[in-house]
C-alpha cells in the first residue's frame, strides 16, 4: 500500500490543510490592520467587547487574598502619611488663600474647568502590544476621548477609546504614548515618550539648559491634549540629549482613575467669535 | 494526609478514564476562567503578578495530541479574546495556532513520549518558540521591537504554570504516531 493512502489519511491531510489556510488567514488579518482605515473600522469590536468585559470582570480576583493581611501594615502606613500631610496642609491652605488673591489682582485667566469623573480600573494591558488600563466609565457616563486620567499622584494616560460603559486609558508607560513636559523649576520643555523600565523617556531636548535631577515634571499644555500643570513625576537622569523620568503614578494606586476633560482653546482664526483687524483699527467709539 | 492522597488519586482515574472531548472543554473553561482573572488588576502583596499566557500551555498541551480540528478552532477563538487587551486582530490566535503545529510537528516526528529527556524539556521549547512567536508579531505590528520584560515575566509564569497544568491539557490521544508507536 502506498504511504499516505491508508484509513486516516484523508483526515490527516484535511487537518494540515485547516492548520495552513487558518494559518494565512490570521496572517492575513494581521497584514490588513497595518491599513489605519482598516483597523480604525475594526476597533468597534474591540470596544464593544471591552463593554462586554465589564460585566464579567469585577475587582481584582486576587485583591482579596492579600487583602486581609496586608490591611493592618496599610493602615499604619496611612496614619503616617495622614500626619505628614496634615503638616503641608495648613501650608498650602494659606498659600491658595494668596494665590487668589495675586490671580485677582493680575486678572488671571486660569484653566477653564469641565465635568469630571471618577472610575474604577477593572482590567489592564501589560503586554508587548500596549499598556493601557480599562475605565468603568464610558459615554454614559459622559467620558469622551481625549480626556486625561489621574490618580491620587499624577497623571496616568489619555482616553484614546470609549464604549458606552468604559473607557480605555493609553498609559504614559506606553511605547506610543507622546506627551508635552516641561521642568517644574527650570522651566525647560521636551517630549515624555513611554518605554522600557517603567520610566518617562524625554526627547526634544533644548540645546541649552538642562533639566535638574529630582525636579518635578509637568505637563506644558502645549497642542492642547493636556492641561498645563499636570504632575507627571520627577526628573531621575539627564543629559543634553535625553533624560529619564520616575513617573509619579506608579508610586500612588491605580485601582481608581479621575477622568477629567481638556478643554482645548482654539487660535482665533478657528473661533467663531472672531474680531476681524479692520474692526479694532475703527478705534473706541467717542 | 491519606485521605488528601486517596482524593487525589480518585481525582487522577476519574482523569484518565475522561473522553478527549470533555479534556478539551475543561481546559478551554479553565482558560477562559483564568483568563478572565488575569484582566482584573493583578497585585498581590503590593506586587504586580505577571500572568501565563494559557494559549501557549494549551497549545503546547493539545499540539501533544497531533493535529486535529476541534484544538485548532478553540485557540484561534482563544486567541481573538486575548486579543481583546489592545493587540492587534489574530495576532494572540496566530501565536497561538502556529505553537499548536510546532508543538504537533515536534511531538509526532520525535518519539518524544520515550524519551524522558525531551518529555519533559519540549513544552518549554514549544512555549519559548510561541513567546518568540508573540514576540517578533508584536514588533512587526507596532513598527519597532517590542517591550520584552512583560513577556519575560509572562514566560516564567508560563513556564511553572505548565509544570502543573500540564495533564488538564493532555488530551490522552496520539494521532498520527507511527506504527508500533506508543500511543
Amino acid at each position: 500500500m502506498p504511504l499516505g493512502s491508508g484509513k486516516g489519511y484523508r483526515p490527516q491531510a484535511l487537518r494540515r490543510y485547516a492548520f495552513f489556510i487558518a494559518a494565512a488567514g490570521l496572517l492575513a488579518l494581521l497584514l490588513l490592520q497595518t491599513s489605519p482605515r482598516l483597523r480604525g473600522a475594526l476597533e468597534p469590536t474591540r470596544t464593544a467587547a471591552a463593554d462586554q468585559l465589564y460585566h464579567i470582570t469585577g475587582p481584582s480576583l486576587v485583591e482579596p487574598l492579600s487583602r486581609a493581611s496586608g490591611k493592618d501594615k496599610k493602615i499604619l502606613e496611612l496614619e503616617a502619611r495622614i500626619r505628614e500631610l496634615s503638616q503641608y496642609k495648613a501650608i498650602a491652605l494659606t498659600m491658595a488663600e494668596r494665590l487668589e488673591v495675586y490671580e485677582e489682582i493680575l486678572n488671571m485667566q486660569g484653566e477653564p474647568a469641565g465635568a469630571e469623573i471618577t472610575a474604577r480600573i477593572m482590567a489592564e494591558t501589560d503586554g508587548p502590544f500596549s499598556e493601557a488600563l480599562l475605565a468603568n466609565a464610558g459615554s454614559l457616563q459622559g467620558v469622551r476621548a481625549g480626556y486625561y486620567a489621574e490618580n491620587d499622584r499624577g497623571l496616568v494616560g489619555r482616553v484614546v477609546q470609549v464604549g458606552r460603559q468604559s473607557a480605555r486609558i493609553l498609559k504614559l508607560t506606553d511605547f506610543n504614548s507622546r506627551l508635552p513636559v516641561m521642568g517644574e523649576v527650570s522651566g525647560l520643555r521636551a517630549i515624555m515618550s513611554g518605554g522600557p523600565e517603567q520610566r518617562g523617556h524625554l526627547t526634544d531636548l533644548p540645546e541649552q539648559g538642562q533639566f535638574l535631577e529630582n525636579e518635578r515634571v509637568l505637563t506644558s499644555g502645549e497642542g492642547g491634549l493636556y492641561p498645563r500643570g499636570v504632575v507627571v513625576g520627577t526628573i531621575l537622569e539627564s543629559t543634553d540629549k535625553t533624560g529619564k523620568v520616575e513617573l509619579a503614578m506608579l508610586s500612588g494606586q491605580l485601582g481608581y482613575v479621575r477622568l477629567k476633560p481638556t478643554i482645548q482653546i482654539f487660535p482665533p482664526e478657528d473661533d467663531p467669535e472672531i474680531t476681524e483687524i479692520a474692526d479694532l483699527n475703527e478705534g473706541p467709539p467717542s | 494526609m491519606r485521605a488528601a492522597r486517596e482524593l487525589f488519586g480518585s481525582l487522577a482515574q476519574s482523569w484518565a478514564r475522561t473522553a478527549a472531548p470533555w479534556r478539551l472543554v475543561f481546559g478551554c473553561g479553565l482558560i477562559i476562567l483564568i483568563g478572565l482573572a488575569g484582566l482584573t488588576p493583578k497585585l498581590f502583596f503590593g506586587v504586580e503578578i505577571a500572568w501565563p499566557l494559557l494559549g501557549l500551555i494549551a497549545a503546547t498541551g493539545w499540539g501533544r495530541s497531533g493535529m486535529a480540528l476541534a484544538p485548532l478552532m478553540l485557540l484561534i477563538v482563544l486567541g481573538f479574546a486575548h486579543d481583546v487587551s489592545q493587540a492587534p486582530w489574530g495576532s494572540y490566535g496566530l501565536a497561538n495556532l502556529l505553537t499548536f503545529g510546532f508543538a504537533a510537528f515536534v511531538f509526532q516526528t520525535f518519539e518524544i513520549d520515550r524519551n524522558p529527556a525531551l518529555n519533559l524539556s519540549m513544552p518549554f521549547i514549544c512555549i519559548t518558540f510561541g513567546g518568540l512567536l508573540l514576540w517578533v508579531i508584536a514588533s512587526v505590528s507596532i513598527g519597532h521591537p517590542a517591550r520584552i520584560t512583560p513577556l519575560i515575566a509572562a514566560f516564567f509564569t508560563t513556564v511553572l504554570t505548565q509544570i502543573v497544568l500540564a495533564p488538564i491539557f493532555d488530551l490522552g490521544t496520539r494521532h498520527g504516531l507511527k506504527s508500533g508507536a506508543r500511543g
